[in-house]
């Protein structure tokens, strides 16, 4: 220890930093994570377009016929207004099917109504990208079983449930950011959405930002991940149970994202994987294709690469509706 | 390894714990270690190639020294320079030039077919190449005494700071320093972590996040908006800037919690007024070895007109080349070689225009003057940035004969995103270049500095980019 580094320290010279302003700054700093948490949890996250969609479900959940399961796209890109009976769309920005099995398991047994479920299944839906990952896990606390889900996954789960600061995961501040939108515009995501609707028209769809969503989904992940594809099984099991039918369907994406997405995966690979799978045979009524519905028109409807704007989710809304309608009509 | 990853966070955590409590002996042995994981993670075969051009320089080095003959000294001393100008050639340059070399047999109908090499670059190898020929050159004019110890000398050229992307150190400001004991100064500790911290900032807030706006104006397909295509080079001169002064910045600021004084290689470029003194702030360890060792032994601008502007141009030129091996390059080096040329034929011009010092008029001559200086290099970087020549040229076009907004929604928010990731970064360069001070800010009361490092922190936990983005200059 006599040569060491530490033994020939110096004092400074130059600068006055005192030893409190230090603490002081240090003390500060951690105050102010803490301070961050409490806002976020109990004034941010109670307003978040998460709790406000989920509470309006809470409301209506009686009567709902029809639910909508999925992520953003499935969000972003159906207008739950336009389908004929009870319909209301269950999708959360970040979902998968673990997430998505968690919460139907809660409430599908609160949903008398109930007759179809319509399943989001996309190009990434089974993309290992986000399955180590909760999107707004102080929101999917209520659901999860931690359990279960670290025996599966391990450690960068269970953090989740000893999570200090929002600010320590990338997702966390992520939706902090999202949520503290909605808290400071005061509307929640349907009433967004229709702001955007109005300027959205002049964004075109970017080959860029497409290719960027393409690495962000499937570039070095798995394409289809054993736990994924189990929690799809489980959830079509649930139904079956229920005697709920499931249809599911593939959003319109942008030509860009499904180029770019050709080099992963494609919807041969989907079909040969899922839909015509022994182990899901029977256990899903149809699947709707619509990845390509609306060829070079990206700068129309597409929000983004993968994303549909205002005027691509009301003219896929009605696609949908009348698809589904038709082939869930009591006569039919 | 990644200065911007949790990965590297741990490492030199471990590093600088074992650092402290080593003698001096043990300290550079084990920063030798620690230097050859960082770069052996990225890839661990790469690091036989590095030793090879270690061995070559420690035992020509010594041979230039020992020897009085002056041309045995020539003759190790071309070894040296062949051998790493041959890693350099081989991997970097071998597939440019054989694919220019058939492109250019085609223009006269010759078809030849030459094998092309299927190899990755080596992260860092224009930087680690540089530095070994400067201590050969330097051993051979004299100027320095070669190292007896083989492993202080692999430490001078593996030093992990500054290893992948400099500052390309020079052996007569590095060597002491590793062959000396260091001392803990505490005054260099605090600037060593506000350097790193600032680097970070600069990387992960304000080059990651622009990086999204100038891949947008560079990845959309033609017709090019003359805005669109401004912003997007804004976004770039100020991603490239930061990304690669952040590098330095976090070299810089490891080295001074080590005791190491790495040099600063960069000085509030984009506050220049004429390409020369731009050349003198931007990434200065490349330039000046440029000039030490191209420039100058040219004949500098002792040898005539014509003579001087050639070298500028040979060298600018070359310079370019060392970015990269792709022509994009070269015609950004010429670019700056004209750039230079230009100035110095219109210098006497300049120098009539004046006003009385301090006057509001010569306020804002000078203010102009950094402002269209300032344009002018973002055109280079059109260059630079541009994935072909067409787009090059389509891009250009734009903003002379299409300069209209396009999208005004987006372009509003493309202008707030500008402003806010730049906003704090030129704040505190306006007064670190006022006051002549890059450590402005430890002069600041108390209370500022706080509010400053929380904005700082805020501004990465909130908005940093932190994938690990990689960055810029690795691929140099």
């Amino acid at each position: 220890m006599n040569n060491s580094f530490i033994s020939s320290f110096e004092p400074s010279q130059v600068y006055s930093v005192r030893k409190w302003h230090v603490l002081t700054f240090c003390l500060a700093f951690v105050v102010s994570l803490v301070v961050c948490e409490c806002l976020n949890r109990h004034f941010i996250l109670t307003r978040s377009s998460n709790v406000l969609t989920f509470n309006a479900f809470e409301k209506e959940k009686k009567e709902v016929k029809m639910l909508l399961i999925g992520d953003s796209q499935f969000l972003d890109g159906i207008d739950p207004h336009i389908f004929p009976r009870k319909t209301f769309n269950l999708s959360f920005l970040g979902t998968d099917y673990i997430q998505s099995y968690f919460m139907l398991k809660r409430q599908l047994d609160e949903l008398p109504a109930l007759k179809v479920l319509v399943l989001q299944m996309n190009l990434h839906s089974f993309s290992s990208f986000r399955s180590d990952k909760v999107y707004a896990p102080v929101f999917w606390n209520r659901f999860l079983d931690y359990d279960e889900l670290v025996k599966l996954k391990g450690w960068p789960i269970l953090r989740y449930q000893f999570e200090i600061s929002f600010l320590t995961d990338s997702s966390g501040r992520k939706s902090f950011l999202i949520n503290l939108m909605d808290v400071i515009l005061g509307k929640n995501v349907q009433e967004q959405q229709k702001d955007v609707r109005e300027k959205v028209y002049l964004v075109s769809a970017d080959p860029v930002l497409a290719e960027r969503r393409v690495y962000f989904h499937l570039k070095g992940y798995k394409t289809f991940d054993v736990d994924l594809l189990l929690y799809f099984e489980k959830i079509l099991k649930l139904c079956r149970d229920r005697r709920i039918r499931v249809f599911t369907v593939q959003t319109p994406l942008s030509q860009y994202y499904l180029k770019a997405a050709q080099n992963y995966v494609t919807f041969r690979d989907l079909e040969e994987k899922v839909l015509l799978n022994p182990r899901f045979q029977g256990l899903i009524d149809k699947n709707f294709n619509y990845l390509e519905l609306f060829p070079q028109k990206d700068n129309y409807f597409q929000r983004d690469g993968d994303h549909l704007n205002g005027y691509g989710r009301d003219k896929f809304s009605k696609i949908l509706a009348k698809a589904l309608d038709d082939l869930t009509k009591p006569s039919s | 390894m990644l200065f911007n990853t949790f990965t590297f966070a741990v490492f030199f955590v471990i590093v600088y714990t074992l650092y402290l409590v080593l003698n001096h002996k043990w300290q550079n042995r084990m920063l030798l270690v620690a230097s050859c994981i960082f770069y052996g993670a990225w890839d661990w075969r790469f690091l036989c190639l590095m030793f090879v051009s270690i061995t070559t320089d420690y035992f020509c080095g010594m041979m230039i020294y020992d020897s009085n003959d002056e041309k045995k000294r020539k003759l190790f001393l071309r070894v040296n320079l062949f051998v790493n100008l041959f890693i350099l050639g081989f991997f970097k340059y071998f597939n440019f030039f054989v694919t220019s070399f058939q492109d250019l047999l085609k223009v006269f109908g010759f078809k030849i077919h030459i094998p092309l090499l299927y190899i990755i670059l080596p992260v860092g190898i224009s930087f680690y190449t540089f530095q070994a020929m400067s201590y050969a050159i330097d051993i051979y004019r004299r100027r320095i005494k070669p190292t007896r110890n083989y492993l202080d000398y692999a430490l001078f050229v593996t030093y992990f700071p500054q290893l992948v992307a400099g500052p390309i150190m020079r052996a007569e400001t590095l060597l002491p320093q590793m062959l000396s004991e260091r001392k803990f100064r505490l005054d260099w500790f605090y600037e060593g972590i506000y350097l790193i911290l600032w680097g970070l900032y600069q990387k992960m807030f304000v080059a990651d996040n622009l990086a999204k706006i100038a891949d947008s104006a560079f990845g959309a397909p033609p017709p090019y908006s003359g805005v669109t295509v401004l912003l997007g080079l804004y976004a770039f001169a100020f991603q490239i800037y930061c990304d690669f002064a952040g590098y330095s910045n976090i070299a810089r600021g490891l080295g001074k919690c080590m005791g190491f004084d790495v040099m600063i290689n960069f000085h509030l470029p984009y506050f220049s007024t004429s390409p020369s003194e731009f050349w003198r702030r931007w990434h200065i360890s490349l330039s000046s070895w440029l000039r030490d060792y191209l420039y100058i032994p040219l004949g500098g601008n002792r040898k005539g007109t014509f003579a001087t502007y050639r070298n500028l141009a040979i060298t600018m030129l070359l310079g370019g080349l060392w970015h990269g091996a792709a022509w994009n390059f070269v015609i950004w080096g010429a670019y700056q070689g004209i750039l230079l040329i230009v100035h110095r034929l219109l210098e006497p011009v300049l120098k009539k225009i004046s006003w009385p010092q301090r006057s509001l008029m010569d306020r804002v001559w000078f203010v102009v003057r950094i402002v269209f200086f300032f344009h002018l290099i973002c055109l280079g970087w059109l260059a630079f940035r541009s994935r072909s020549f067409g787009q090059l040229l389509a891009m250009f076009q734009s903003l002379i004969f299409n300069f209209r907004i396009s999208n005004p929604f987006e372009t509003a928010r493309t202008i707030q995103r500008l402003l806010a990731f730049l906003a704090v970064l030129v704040g505190l360069e306006i007064f670190q270049y006022a006051k002549n001070d890059p450590f402005i800010i430890f002069k600041a009361k108390w209370s500022v500095q706080m509010v400053f490092y929380f904005v700082l922190l805020y501004s990465l936990l909130l908005f940093g980019v932190t994938t690990g983005e990689q960055f810029i200059y690795f691929q140099f």
